[in-house]
C-alpha cells in the first residue's frame, strides 16, 4: 500500500509536468491547426533561462516569472518569423519548418550553455516522513504549481476576452473572423500563452529531472504528443486528462512491471484508447 | 585548339596533383579517433592539445626521417555508429598509419574496421573490458582496464586503510548503466567484491538518460545497502543520488572516474556529495616529478591545465612517435605494420635498454644506437600480451565540498 501511494504521488507529479506541455501544445494546435515540433525547445529554453536568471542574482520565483515571460515573447517572435508566413501554405511546410527550427534552437542552447549538464537551482529537500510512508516534497511542489497553472489557464479561457476569442477561433476560424474577431491578434496571443506555458512546463521538467540538458525538451516532446493525442488533439481539457493518464501509466508501469519501459506504458495506454476512441478521450471538444 | 585545352588541363592537373603527392610523402598521418562533438566532446578537447604538443615536439626536432607527423581528427561523437563512420574515414580515406583513441563508447563500432585493416591503436581513453584479451598485435592502451578499476573500487570499499573514517562496507549494491562504457565495470566489480568477502547484494542495471530513477532506487534500497556503487553518466548519477536522498537513503556512495571531478559536486550539490567516494586514475608515484614537469610544460604550451586523459595521451603519443622513429632508423618503410611491430620494442623492459621518459630522450638514445624502454607518466607502460597496462588508482573522498585523495592503491595490490 505504501508503494502504491508513493507511486500515485509520483504519477500525479509526472502527469502534472506533462499536462503543462500538453495544454500549451493543444492550445496552439487549436488555433493554428498544426503540430509544432519546435515546441519542446520552448520547454528547454524555459528551464535554461530560469537558471540564467538565478545566476544573475534573482530569486527562484522571480527567475521563473521572468524566464516564462521571455520565452513567451521569444515563442511569439519565432512564430511571427517562421510560421505565420507559412500559415496558408498547407501542413507540410509548417511541419518541416518546425522540425528545422527545433534543431536550430537545440544547438543554439548547446552553443550558449554548453553540453555539460547543469543543475536546476532547487535546494535539496528530505521527504515528509509519515511512519511507513514518505512523501517527497518535490513532486508535491510540482503538482501544486501545475494545478495553479491549470486554474489560471481555465480562468483565462473562460473569463478573459482573449481566452474567449481563442476558443471561438479554435472552434471555427471562419465564423470567428466573420464575427469580427481579429484572428491575427488571437494568433499572436495564442503563441504567447502557449510558449509561456511551455516555459513553465520546462521549469517543472527541470525540477523533476534535476540536470538540464539541451535535448531535454525534444526528448520529452514524444510523451507530450501522447498526452495530447490521448486527450483529443486541440482540446486543452482533454490534454490535461491525457497527461494525467500518461503520467500515472508511466509511474505505475515503472513500479509494477519494469523500470526500463516507462515511456512504453504511455504509448500502450495511447494505443488502447485510440483503438476504442480514435479521436481521443475528449476529441473535438474545446 | 582542343589539343591546347587538353594540354592546359593536363598541366593544371599535374600542377595541382604534384604538391599534394609531395605533401603526402612529407607527412605521416595519425588519426585522433575521439568524440569532438556531443555529450562527450570534452574527451576530444582534453586529448587533442596534448597530442598536438607531442606532434610539435617531433616535428620541431626534424620529424620522422624528415617527415612531419600530422594529426587528423575523426569525430566519433561518443557513439558506436559515428565511431564506425569516423574510423572508416580515417583508415580508408585519410590513410592514417595509426590511431589515438577511441573511447569505450565507440569501441564496438571501431573494432572491426581497425582489425580488418591492421591499423595499430594506442588508446588513452578506452578502459572497456572488451579490449582485455582481444588482440595481440594491433591494440594497445595507456589507460588501465575497467577490470582493474572495478577491482580497485571493491578493494577500497572493503579495506579500512583506503577509506576515510568509515568502517569497511559489507553490503554493497551495484547500480550500473546499460551502455558499453558502464556495463564494462559490472562483472569486475561483482567478481572483486566476491573475492574481498563482501558479495554484491543486488545489481541493478538501468537505462541511461531516463528522467527518473525512482523505481531503480527503490529496488536498490530494498537490499538495505550500506554502500551503493554507481556507474553512470554524471547526470544520471545526479538523478539517482537525488532520488535516493528523497527516499531517505543515508548510506555510502562510490562513483567512477567520470564523476570524480569538481563539476560533479556542483551538479549534485555539495550537501549530497559530502562523504562520497570516487575512483581516480593517478600517475605512478615514481613518476611524480615527470608529471609535474609535464603539467608545467602543457600549461605553457596550451595555456590551460591538464585535464582527464592528458597524461594517458602523452604516453600514447610518445609510444607511437618512438615506434615510428625506431622503424625509420632501422630502415623500415613507415607503415601500419612497421608501427605495430615497433611498439613493443620501444616499451618492453630489458636489461640493456636505456630508460626514456619523452620523445626527445628516446630519439637521442635511438639515434645513438641504443634500444629504449619508454616509461611514462601513467607508469612503466609495459604492455601485457594483449596490449594492457597496469596502473595505480587513487581513492578520493568528498570533504567540505571538495575531492580529497584519501589513498593510492598500487597496481600490485590489485593482482
Amino acid at each position: 500500500m505504501t508503494i502504491f501511494l508513493q507511486t500515485l504521488v509520483f504519477g500525479l507529479a509526472t502527469g502534472a509536468v506533462i499536462s503543462l506541455g500538453a495544454v500549451g501544445l493543444s492550445l496552439s494546435y487549436g488555433v493554428t491547426r498544426f503540430i509544432n515540433f519546435s515546441y519542446g525547445e520552448l520547454l528547454t529554453l524555459g528551464a535554461y533561462f530560469t537558471v540564467l536568471a538565478v545566476s544573475l542574482g534573482m530569486g527562484l520565483p522571480l527567475a521563473v516569472i521572468v524566464a516564462t515571460l521571455v520565452v513567451g515573447a521569444i515563442g511569439t517572435l519565432l512564430a511571427k518569423v517562421f510560421f505565420d508566413p507559412l500559415m496558408n501554405r498547407g501542413f507540410l511546410p509548417l511541419l518541416v519548418t518546425s522540425v528545422g527550427l527545433a534543431f536550430v534552437l537545440q544547438n543554439l542552447v548547446r552553443m550558449l550553455f554548453g553540453s555539460t549538464p547543469i543543475r536546476f537551482p532547487l535546494p535539496l529537500m528530505r521527504p515528509w516522513d509519515l511512519g511507513e510512508l514518505f512523501i517527497p516534497k518535490i513532486p508535491v511542489l510540482v503538482i501544486v504549481v501545475a494545478l495553479g497553472a491549470m486554474l489560471a489557464i481555465h480562468l483565462m479561457l473562460h473569463f478573459s476576452d482573449v481566452g474567449k476569442m481563442m476558443r471561438a477561433t479554435s472552434d471555427n476560424p471562419d465564423l470567428a473572423r466573420a464575427s469580427g474577431i481579429f484572428t491575427g491578434r488571437v494568433l499572436s496571443a495564442t503563441w504567447f500563452v502557449s510558449s509561456l506555458i511551455a516555459a513553465l512546463g520546462g521549469v517543472l521538467l527541470a525540477i523533476t529531472q534535476i540536470a538540464l540538458q539541451p535535448v531535454m525538451g525534444w526528448s520529452f516532446l514524444l510523451v507530450v504528443f501522447a498526452a495530447v493525442l490521448l486527450g483529443g488533439i486541440g482540446s486543452p481539457y482533454g490534454a490535461m486528462l491525457g497527461a494525467l493518464l500518461v503520467g500515472l501509466g508511466i509511474e505505475f508501469g515503472t513500479t509494477y512491471v519494469s523500470a526500463d519501459y516507462g515511456q512504453a506504458f504511455a504509448f500502450l495506454i495511447l494505443l488502447l484508447v485510440l483503438l476504442l476512441r480514435p479521436r481521443g478521450i475528449m476529441g473535438g471538444a474545446a | 585548339m582542343i589539343g591546347t585545352i587538353r594540354r592546359a588541363l593536363v598541366a593544371s592537373f599535374v600542377a595541382l596533383a604534384l604538391p599534394a603527392f609531395a605533401l603526402a610523402q612529407e607527412q605521416i598521418e595519425i588519426g585522433l579517433l575521439l568524440p569532438f562533438t556531443g555529450e562527450y566532446d570534452w574527451v576530444g578537447a582534453n586529448v587533442q592539445p596534448v597530442a598536438q604538443m607531442i606532434a610539435d615536439e617531433v616535428n620541431e626536432s626534424g620529424g620522422i626521417g624528415g617527415r612531419d607527423i600530422v594529426l587528423v581528427q575523426g569525430d566519433t561523437e561518443g557513439t558506436v555508429d559515428a565511431g564506425f563512420t569516423a574510423a572508416q574515414k580515417l583508415v580508408n580515406v585519410d590513410g592514417v598509419v595509426g590511431l589515438v583513441g577511441p573511447t569505450s563508447l565507440s569501441f564496438a563500432g571501431v573494432r572491426q574496421v581497425v582489425l580488418d585493416n591492421g591499423v595499430p591503436i594506442v588508446t588513452p581513453t578506452a578502459g572497456t573490458t572488451a579490449l582485455d584479451m582481444l588482440d595481440r598485435t594491433y591494440l594497445f592502451r595507456t589507460v588501465p582496464s575497467d577490470a582493474l578499476g572495478g577491482r580497485a573500487i571493491a578493494r577500497a570499499a572493503t579495506d579500512a586503510q583506503y577509506l576515510a573514517a568509515d568502517e569497511p562496507f559489507s553490503n554493497p549494491v551495484l547500480m550500473v548503466g546499460q551502455a558499453p562504457a558502464m556495463i564494462s565495470f559490472r562483472d569486475p566489480i561483482q567478481r572483486s567484491f566476491d573475492d574481498y568477502g563482501a558479495p554484491v547484494a543486488a545489481t541493478i542495471e538501468f537505462t541511461p538518460g531516463k528522467a527518473s530513477y525512482r523505481s531503480e532506487v527503490q529496488e536498490a534500497m530494498s537490499s538495505d545497502p550500506d554502500l551503493i556503487v554507481l556507474v553512470g553518466t554524471p547526470e544520471d548519477s545526479a538523478r539517482i543520488m537525488q532520488a535516493a536522498f528523497q527516499a531517505g537513503y543515508d548510506g555510502g556512495w562510490f562513483v567512477t572516474q567520470d564523476q570524480t571531478n569538481p563539476e560533479f559536486i556542483e551538479l549534485v550539490t555539495a550537501q549530497l556529495a559530502e562523504g562520497i567516494y570516487g575512483l581516480e586514475e593517478v600517475a605512478d608515484p615514481d613518476s611524480a616529478q615527470l608529471n609535474e614537469e609535464f603539467r608545467a610544460r602543457f600549461e605553457e604550451y596550451a595555456g590551460k591545465e591538464v585535464q582527464i586523459f592528458g597524461t594517458n595521451t602523452y604516453d600514447a603519443m610518445n609510444v607511437i612517435a618512438l615506434a615510428l622513429l625506431r622503424a625509420e632508423l632501422n630502415g623500415e618503410e613507415i607503415s601500419r605494420e612497421s608501427l605495430a611491430a615497433n611498439i613493443r620494442p620501444v616499451t618492453d623492459p630489458g636489461a640493456d635498454k636505456v630508460v626514456v621518459h619523452s620523445y626527445t630522450e628516446g630519439k637521442e638514445a635511438l639515434e645513438a644506437g641504443n634500444e629504449i624502454d619508454y616509461q611514462g607518466l601513467v607508469g612503466p607502460i609495459d604492455f601485457d600480451e594483449y596490449g594492457n597496462i597496469t596502473a595505480p588508482f587513487g581513492i578520493r573522498h568528498v570533504e567540505d565540498g571538495e575531492w580529497v585523495t584519501e589513498a593510492i592503491i598500487p597496481a600490485d595490490a590489485l593482482q
